[in-house]
């Protein structure tokens, strides 16, 4: 798989490098391009998210190959794979959805779920005509009700996918793989 | 009526797409060898892909919008943007691709 991200020419890295060079000079071909800046938008929230945990958990910082690996995770999900049918258009229009844009509508959903953090996501549609199945892997904080967290997750994801045209969605798997601590949690 | 070339329409797509409520974003359509040979000689061209191929245009855009907002209403005004952007179009199959749901800024 090439690692250019959605043939603009640039690297992971390269993202990497612009966006902590505050986006200057302007790079034409990343900032009109959908999955650069879905790849730009994940790496703020991922940034800001790693240094509210090193803050908060000081004396164990985040390995760097937990930003990484994450990172290669969200790079592969935000292709743009499929173009799935949002409504069954007339007279010459369609509408269409990418794949890349639900791997992000669902990572969207679990930045938002309180004490839960969105490791892997799959998206699977056995027919073009059959409901969307997810599953999605989640840390969750250490002291939250688990079943409760996957429950939010779950509706979340269902709720956020189904208000956009004719999507549907199957099955929901939400796994629990890992659990983290939050200091906050304690105070 | 002068019919509006490929090249000179996909600039007009361009501004319609931009000023279409709920439009947060507007991304290249183009074909990635068109966005690479862009690159290459740095410039920037029109993000919509305007096609006509054996008399039948095909135009393409590719938008973000809120996941606040209803995709499927954005994008029906942003193809009926497209739509008026030339009366010669109007035979034209218009492809609204949604290609970032974005999240608002917490």
């Amino acid at each position: 798989m090439s690692d250019d991200i959605g043939g603009s020419g640039y690297t992971l890295e390269d993202l990497s490098a612009y966006l902590d060079r505050g986006r200057v000079p302007r790079i034409a071909a990343v900032e009109r391009n959908a999955e650069c800046q879905a790849v730009l938008a994940s790496m703020e929230r991922m940034g800001r998210l790693s240094r509210e945990i090193v803050e908060e958990q000081a004396a164990e910082p985040l390995a760097e190959s937990w930003y990484d690996s994450i990172m290669r995770e969200v790079t592969r999900e935000f292709r743009a794979g499929r173009d799935i049918p949002l409504v069954r258009g007339a007279d010459g229009v369609e509408i269409v959805v990418t794949e890349g844009a639900l791997y992000e509508l669902i990572r969207s959903v679990g930045d938002s779920v309180d004490g839960v953090l969105v490791g892997r996501v799959r998206l699977q549609q056995p027919e073009s005509d059959a409901p969307l199945d997810v599953r999605v892997s989640v840390s969750v904080r250490f002291g939250r009700a688990m079943a409760a967290a996957v429950d939010e997750m779950r509706d979340g994801i269902r709720a956020a996918i189904e208000r956009h045209g004719d999507l549907r969605v199957g099955r929901v798997d939400v796994t629990v793989g890992d659990v983290h601590v939050d200091e906050e949690e304690d105070e | 009526m002068t019919e509006i070339t490929a090249a000179e329409l996909a600039p007009r797509v361009d501004l319609a797409v931009t000023a279409t409520e709920g439009v947060r974003e507007m991304y290249s359509a183009r074909p990635v060898i068109a966005r690479a040979l862009e690159h290459v000689a740095d410039v920037e061209g029109s993000l919509a892909a305007v096609d006509d191929t054996d008399g039948a245009r095909a135009i393409t855009v590719c938008i973000g919008v809120s996941t606040q907002d209803d995709s499927v209403a954005v994008a029906s005004a942003v193809a009926a943007a497209v739509r008026g952007t030339d009366e010669a179009a109007q035979p034209a199959t218009v492809r609204v691709r949604v290609a970032r749901l974005v999240a608002p800024a917490s």
